[in-house]
This record gives structure tokens, sequence and C-alpha cells, in this order.
């Protein structure tokens, strides 16, 4: 990050200097962007070779293979860090800078003009960077780039507001191949690998939709909770999934529903699959759903929907045992989640998709996602000169033709 | 301004007058209809976004589909009475028509905001909401006037007239760079307009028999004979109202729907009506263009 700094100095570019102001004045985003990308990569090239990015039509030479090597070792290294400390600091990772995605996971509108944007950014090896700070993002509307107001990194000094609701079948085909025993231990370690401070809150259903454990930081309650299940039941998938985007509704930050069954849906009586996911995308989270069993004995394309539609991903477990590294995965992901919120300079609700690009410095190239801001009809007050001109205008037309008869009497007027 | 030179123009003195006379009558009520619906919905719209605060997108829908609703409900109900200077006609018909459409502005204007939110907006969306706003609007006013075919136009005209209006909103929105005054105001002038011109021609094309006022202050008014029996006199409850006319008295005569055809059945004492100079003491069946005279005022009996 200090190195960045550095180049800023010795590249002084008046697009790299305007970024940290704020907003510009109706520049294009996307052209700035790339000027500040030349402008901090090119210099970079001449410090550390490896550090040089292919996608920009450089010639490939053996420094190339280099660094890929060096990049898988780095990324492993990095990985084998993170299973260790998920939630402490980590020194800044050295990996080379281009080529990372950013990968928008979620926005939503629903404090509008603050909008809020879920993201991760991945390196080219798929594995998750987690401390990248504030300056080091840019997010633009429309094209335009507006400034951030609140950014949470996976991994700062302060904890990340994480809420989390895992939805449990404790359904009766859970008693096989002793699923609830291997869900339980699977839980347990979620638990250990959830984000620091996250919240988390437990939704079994069987015949019934129960919260078995609200909203708490207390792991030891929460597994206590979910060792306490018994199987037994039929199977109302939806409408516990439903229970938890309600739960969530009222909470703020980060938030996720990973929802686990080994079965079709058979008796939800409130909700259903279109229910759940337009509440899903109101309110601007994923749901991770976890199939357990065989293809045929689970409604996988029903889960893959979910968990497509809201942003989510849907993992396949056909033996209990995978359930373990299924939770491990989904912990992981939760925890590489960036989110930021900012406010809309178009704050009029207008009836719009508003195109949002999310910027890493380390990447040409933008997380992309849109939001709807809903407004058919446009509350855009302050046109009193153009409604008394358009009055006028009209109150003169239904004058018109009474006046125009009276000066041209024509055989509309009886001839007597 | 085209609709102006259009009521005018075609009259030519010289050619066949009743015809032209009709004509005119008919493109003037078509063109005073649209004009009251456009007013109706500048007022409504300008009331909306001056008055209306709140943060819930729904609830702030529901207004404005009401505002808009019934500004433009009152104004198409308002706009007949108010040329024959009908005042208590003018609150009666206002009291059905302006809630009938506010309801349905309500209802239009939500459920269009899921349609434009199903559609993530862009020209189509927009012209689709404002369409389902005007489908709204036009339901109200049918059902204000417990028509069936008023019905069924005013669906028609509000559903294209919304269209129109919501495709012309979207693309000056577009061309002018995101503004909302001038984009939004034509827009909701086009969707009112369209919805009073369509209730007119509609009106027009379906209607079965009808009276028209050949003199005097209502001069080129149409009245409907739409009931099995029809009022003409003073009487501000009367189907035909005739005001402005001393010699007309509260009770003057009135038209019957039986098997004979339309029957015209004086009830004046004076025993002032007449039918084609005739005087018209007690029954007679009317034919089309038949000239009834009522005290000092004459009408045209149309029928198809």
């Amino acid at each position: 990050m200090i190195r960045i700094k550095i180049i800023r100095r010795k590249h002084p570019s008046p697009v790299g200097r305007r970024w940290p102001e704020g907003p510009d004045e109706g520049r294009g985003v996307s052209e700035s962007v790339s000027q500040e990308a030349e402008s901090v990569v090119a210099p970079a090239t001449l410090i550390r070779p490896s550090a040089r990015p292919h996608k920009w039509g450089s010639p490939r030479s053996r420094w190339e293979k280099d660094s890929w090597r060096r990049r898988a070792l780095i990324g492993l290294g990095f990985l084998l860090a993170l299973a260790g400390t998920l939630a402490a600091q980590e020194p800044p990772p050295a990996q080379p800078e281009a080529e990372n995605t950013v990968v928008v996971t979620g926005a939503s509108q629903q404090d509008f003009p603050r909008i809020a944007v879920q993201f991760e950014l991945k390196r080219p090896d798929g594995s998750f960077i987690r401390d990248a700070r504030k300056d080091e993002f840019r997010v633009a509307e429309d094209g335009k780039e507006q400034p951030i107001l609140e950014f949470q990194a996976p991994v700062t000094s302060e904890s990340v507001p994480t809420t989390i609701v895992l939805v449990v079948d404790r359904s009766l085909s859970m008693r096989a191949e002793d699923r609830m025993g291997s869900l339980k231990e699977a839980v347990a370690t979620f638990l250990d690998r959830a984000p620091e401070g996250s919240r988390i809150a437990v939704v079994a259903f069987g015949s019934d939709v129960a919260t078995i454990c609200p909203f708490t930081t207390d792991r030891v309650r929460v597994r206590a909770a979910v060792d306490g299940l018994r199987p037994g039941g039929a199977t109302r998938f939806y409408d516990a999934v439903a229970e938890a985007l309600d739960m969530l509704d009222r909470e703020k930050g980060r938030r996720a529903v990973i929802a686990l069954t080994d079965g079709e849906d058979t008796s939800s009586r409130e909700a259903n699959l279109a229910v759940d996911v337009a509440e899903a995308r109101r309110l601007g989270l994923p749901i991770y759903t976890l199939g357990l069993g065989t293809e045929e004995a689970i409604a996988a394309d029903d889960l893959k929907t979910l968990a497509m539609t809201t942003r989510g991903q849907y993992y396949p477990a056909q033996r209990a045992e995978q359930l373990k590294a299924v939770y491990t995965m989904i912990a992981e992901r939760i925890g590489a989640g960036y989110s930021l919120v900012y406010q809309s300079d178009h704050k009029l609700p207008d009836g719009t998709l508003r195109p949002v690009q999310v910027f890493h410095q380390s990447s040409k190239k933008a997380g992309e996602t849109a939001v709807f801001i809903p407004g058919m009809v446009v509350p855009a007050s302050g046109w009193s000169p153009l409604f008394l001109a358009l009055t006028a205008g009209l109150g003169g037309l239904t004058l018109l033709p009474s006046w125009l008869r009276r000066r041209d009497p024509g055989p509309g007027r009886p001839t007597h | 301004m085209s609709t102006t030179t259009t009521t005018t123009k075609p009259i030519d003195p010289p050619a066949s007058p009743p015809h032209a006379r009709r004509s005119w009558a008919s493109l003037r009520q078509a063109y005073d209809l649209a004009l009251a619906g456009a007013l109706g919905a500048v007022f409504g719209l300008y009331l909306y976004v001056e008055l209306v605060r709140a943060d819930s997108v729904y609830v702030r829908d529901a207004l404005a589909g009401a505002i808009i609703g019934g500004a433009i409900g009152f104004f198409l109900n308002a706009w007949g009475p108010w040329r024959d200077g009908a005042w208590r006609k003018l609150a009666r018909a206002v009291a059905w028509g302006t809630p009938a459409s506010a309801l349905g502005g309500a209802v239009g204007l939500v459920l269009g905001e899921t349609v434009i939110g199903a559609l993530q907006g862009g020209l189509l969306g927009r012209a689709a909401s404002w369409g389902v706003l005007g489908l709204g609007i036009g339901l109200g006013q049918g059902l204000a006037d417990r028509s069936w075919q008023r019905l069924t136009f005013g669906l028609i005209g509000g559903g294209l007239g919304g269209f129109v209006g919501g495709l012309c909103f979207e693309a000056l929105r577009v061309s002018l760079g995101n503004r909302y005054d001038l984009s939004q105001a034509l827009g909701i002038v086009i969707l009112g307009g369209g919805l009073g011109l369509c209730l007119a021609l509609v009106e027009q094309a379906l209607r079965r028999a009808w009276v028209q006022i050949a003199s005097g202050r209502q001069e080129g008014r149409i009245y409907l004979l739409d009931h099995p029996k029809c009022r003409l006199g003073l009487d501000e409850r009367a189907e035909v109202g005739i005001f402005g006319d001393a010699a007309v008295e509260r009770r003057h005569a009135e038209i019957d729907r039986d098997a004979r055809g339309y029957v015209l059945r004086n009830l004046a004492e004076s025993g002032a009506t007449r039918v084609n100079g005739a005087v018209c003491s007690s029954d007679r069946v009317l034919n089309d263009g038949d000239r009834i005279e009522l005290g000092r005022t004459s009408l045209i009996f149309r029928r198809r």
C-alpha cells in the first residue's frame, strides 16, 4: 500500500490526486480509472518485474512464468495463513497486483439515496483478498464516481457486523446415515470459522418452523441449540427460509442465510420458491443453499435457483461427511465479503436501472451490478413556472374554439 | 394546436350545414375532454410533487396515483356541467367521478410500480407502467359512469394514453439528460389528454341516440339518451339540462325509449314544445335529424 503512495508521488497525475476528494465533476469514471491504473502500474513494472500484468498487451517473458509460480506459492501460503487466523489482522499480501477481480455479490437500495454494495476481491487463483482498504476502491454509478460513505472489509481493526441465519433440516430423513451427527459437527466447524463477532441464529424446520436459537454472538449457545436437535417430521424448507429472511429484515451490515435441506419441500404453508427469492432480493442478501443427498432426493434445481437468483451459491453434498467442508467454504466466503455504502448524487427515485461499478486499484476491470430505483412517477418538484405555463397554455386552448367562433361565426352557428 | 385547426378548418359554410355542425360539435367535445384530461393530469402531478413527502415507495405511489387519478377524474367529470353552468350537477358528477378515478389511479400506480420493477425500467418499462396507471384511471372512470361501454373505452383510452405518455416521458428524460420537469409534465399531459380524447371518441363511436343543442349558451353540447327515460328541462337532475333559457320549464319534456323507438313527450304547461316547427302537445316519435324546440332553445335529435 505504501508502494502505491510512493508511486503516486512520483507520478502525480491530476486524476490520481483527484480521487480521494470525492465525486468528480461530470467526468466519466471508466476513463479516469484506466488512466489511474496505467499511472500506477506502469512504474510498478519498472520497480518489480514480476508484477508485470500480461493482460495489458505487454510481451510475455520468462518473468511471466516466474510470476505465476511465485503467485501460486504466495497464494498457498496465504491460504494457510487464512486457515489459522481468519479474522486476525494479516500482513499485506505481496501478491502481484494485476488481474484481481472484483465480484459484486449484492446491492441494495433500501436506504436510497444511500446504496449498499457487497463484493469480494479475488485473486486470479480464486483465493480471496481480505485486507484491501477503503481508499483502494472506487465506486461509480452510471459511470460517475460517488464518494464512499461506509466501508467494511473482511479484515479490519473494528469488528464487522455480520448476521447469519443457519436454516437446518431436522426432518425425519436426517436420521439416515447419521446426517444429524454430521450436521452438528459441520455447524461446530462453521462456528469456529465464521467471522469474528458474527451474530448467528438458527432456524430448524421439520413439520414446524422454530427459531431454536435467537441472534447471539455466543457460539457455545448456538452449538448447544443445534446439538439438541432430534430428527422427526416433514420438510417445510421454504417457510423456514422465509422466517430467516424475516429475522434478517431488521439487521444491518453483512447478512446471509445458509439453508440446508436433505429433501424436497413437502409442507410449506406460507412461502414458496418465488416468495423467498423475491424477499431475499428485496433485502439484497445472499442465500447459500446446501443440498444433502442424491440429486433425485433433493430439489437441486430449486436450490440452485434460490442461490443463484440471490447471488449466493448452491453446494451439493452427496454424503454427510462433506458437510463440514461445505460449511467451512461458506464461512470463508462470508468472511471474504466487503461492503460499502455510497450516496447516489442522483437523489430522485426515478424508476431507472443504474449500473454500479466497483473498481479496485489492482484491477482494470470493475465488478459490475445494477440497482433498480423504483419510482415510475418521479417526485421531482420545482417546476412551478413550467406548471403555470402549461396550465395557462391548456387553459388558453380551452377558450380558443369559443374565441375563434366569436370572431368568425361558421356554420356551427345556426343561421337565423 | 393541431386539434384546434381541425376543429375549425373543415367547417365550410356553404357546404352541408347540418353535417358540419354535427362534426364540429363532436370534434369540440373530443377537444374539450382531451384538454380537461390534460389539465387534470398536470394539476394532479403538480399537487403530488409539491405536497407528498413519504419515504415508503408504495405509500408515495398510492398517494400519487390517488392525486393524479382524482384530478383527472375531477376535470373530466366537471367539464360538461361546468360548461353548462350547472353547479349542482357538477358537484354530483364530481362526487362520483373523483373518488372512483382516485382509487383507480392509486391501484394503477402501485401495480405500475411493480411492472416497471419487473421490467427494470427502460423505455418499455416506463411506457408499460404508465399504461397500467392509465388503465386504472380509465377503469375508475368507467365504474363511476356505471356503464360497460365507458369502462371498455376508458380502459382503451387510459391504457393507450398512459403508454404513449410514458414512452414520451422516458424518451424526453433520456434525451434531455435526466430532466424530469418538461419530460414528465409532457408525459402526464399526454396521459390525461389521451384518456379524455379516447373517452370522447369512444362515446361518439358507440352512442345510439343523443341530442345536440343547436342554439343558446350550451350550443354544440351533446347529451346521450342512455336511460330509458331522459328528462329535458331546467332541472339540475335532468339528463338533458337546459340552462339559461327563461322559457324552458323545470320539467319541460322527456324522451322515452319504448317499442316505437324514441318518443318525445311534452310536459310543459305552456305547451311550448315543437318538433320540426309543429307544436307537440302530447307524444311524438322522433326521427333522426328532427329539430326539437323547447322555449327558445333548439335541439337536434340524432340516432343510429
